[in-house]
């Protein structure tokens, strides 16, 4: 008999930051569970289409994926152009982004086939959203931060929207993240993720940075020229390990 | 308010050559319909993650889309290990193939939320069964054939099993057909194209054929190092944009 492998996927409608109502897309094996649930957050270009198929990658792994389109207020629209919006507005209000991702774990708390564990995984600017959402949400017990830039922001990348430097947060990181980067990437830099992993490490925390050789920004992006097949192929090994290791 | 977007997906079971029970991953939008339907044929390899994976890519497009399990019979197992004995025993039989195909065809026709339109795309021995299908069964609406070998082949290349060559069927194909090829394939090298293309022509097909420059075999397959960025992400706006205007 063949082994049954089934999920479902939709676009719901759930409560983030200030009770707003926001949309995600929400996939989940077709079963009783209990799964594991994980955050997919999205890059600064848009709520566009790749990141549905991530969050569809992980229901097929046997999570339950919940991608919030940290864009909604801005919307609706085509997401590219959403994305443009939000970065000439100065990007994502990182209050808004971690109320939001508060939001997510809220629906994924009230769902019956739920197993409690969750984390949490983004790129570009989710990959620094992220980083803050896990030293600012304690019951996140797992993250992935894929290229995220920014985290170690100086005096002058510091706005109203986005306040504080991720990094200066690193005492708060309360669970095991794991960094995945590209050694051509100029945001962030070999030498930022250096400055990152010191971090961690003074502070004792469980972390694993990877920085893959001929590879730059976005290389998980298979729609973009940036798309790097060994360090995509490789990282998505470490993705599925990470998690199964800390969420089951 | 957002659009509503969901899907749904899940190994099946139908009916395909000789009656067999064969196993199949159906992926379909959330819907009344109706929708066109793609039947999707996959490598040698099987029916591997990458292949569920444009399942739902067709799904997440308004598709209704199947992928029959080729090698149902010689399962269950590792779809690579299965695949091996698959290949040790001849590959599959064209027969049981066509079987196969036929019985998808009258699955996707019994769903009450299909358009009754069918089309079919084939990656690598996918692309070759493709094209006989597309000869073959007369109920398909459009094909698309990416990088199938030995549509062209000489008698060396016969047996048992896979008793015809393709190309010697094509007065008999009964659809549009979409070729998508990479130069630097050997088999279909760039010089099977041209053969393959002059038989259409001289039968007066409706077709259209695109070499990509710097790719070769299995361009859209991400996962492995012959992904082609440039080659797939143009490849896919041919496939929308054929199944688009032919199975509407």
């Amino acid at each position: 008999m063949a082994q049954y492998d089934g999920i479902l996927a939709e676009m719901v409608l759930f409560n983030g930051h200030d009770e707003d109502q926001i949309s995600g897309y929400l996939a989940r094996p077709i079963d009783t569970g209990p799964f594991p649930g994980i955050i997919v957050i999205h890059a600064a270009p848009g709520y566009v289409s790749h990141f549905k198929e991530v969050a569809l990658k992980f229901a097929s792994a046997g999570y339950i994926a919940i991608a919030p389109n940290l864009h909604h207020r801005e919307g609706p629209g085509d997401p590219e152009d959403v994305g443009s919006d939000v970065r000439e507005a100065g990007g994502v209000p990182d209050d808004r982004c971690i109320g939001d991702i508060q939001g997510s774990l809220s629906l994924l708390q009230s769902l019956p086939y739920y197993s409690g564990k969750v984390g949490i995984i983004g790129y570009c600017s989710g990959g620094r959203q992220v980083y803050l959402v896990a030293c600012s949400i304690p019951s996140i017990d797992a993250a992935i931060d894929c290229y995220g830039g920014n985290v170690l922001a100086v005096s002058e990348d510091l706005t109203e929207r986005q306040p504080v430097a991720p990094i200066d947060l690193t005492a708060d990181m309360n669970c095991p993240i794991l960094g995945l980067f590209g050694t051509d990437d100029p945001s962030p830099s070999p030498e930022d993720t250096k400055a990152t992993e010191l971090a961690l490490k003074r502070n004792d925390k469980i972390y694993e940075f990877h920085t893959y050789e001929n590879a730059g920004h976005a290389f998980f992006a298979d729609y973009r020229p940036n798309y790097r097949q060994h360090a995509a192929v490789d990282g998505w090994e470490r993705i599925f390990s990470w998690f199964s290791k800390y969420l089951t | 308010m957002v659009a509503y977007e969901g899907m749904f997906a899940e190994t099946v079971m139908f009916c395909g050559d000789s009656g067999d029970l064969i196993s199949g991953y159906l992926a379909r939008p959330f819907g009344a319909g109706q929708y066109p339907c793609v039947i999707v044929l996959h490598e040698v390899f099987g029916l591997v993650p990458h292949i569920k994976e444009i399942t739902r890519k067709m799904a997440s497009k308004g598709y209704i889309a199947i992928a029959p399990d080729l090698h149902h019979r010689e399962g269950p197992g590792d779809p690579e290990d299965v695949a091996a004995i698959v290949r040790e025993a001849g590959g599959n039989p064209d027969s049981r193939t066509l079987g196969d195909v036929e019985g998808a065809v009258r699955l996707l026709k019994s769903l009450p939320y299909s358009n009754n339109k069918v089309g079919v795309i084939g990656f690598c021995s996918g692309g070759r069964q493709t094209f006989l299908s597309a000869c073959t069964i007369p109920s398909i609406d459009a094909a698309v054939t990416c990088y199938g070998g030995r549509i062209v082949a000489g008698h060396e290349d016969l047996n048992e099993r896979q008793p015809r060559a393709p190309i010697d069927l094509t007065s008999d194909l009964s659809c549009p057909l979409l070729g998508l090829f990479g130069i630097e394939d050997s088999s279909p090298s760039p010089s099977h194209v041209q053969l393959i293309e002059q038989k259409l022509k001289l039968h007066d097909k409706v077709y259209e054929t695109y070499v990509y420059d710097n790719a070769g075999h299995a361009f859209f397959a991400d996962y492995r190092p012959s992904y082609r960025q440039q080659a797939a992400f143009d490849g896919w706006e041919r496939i929308f944009g054929w199944f688009n205007k032919y199975l509407n």
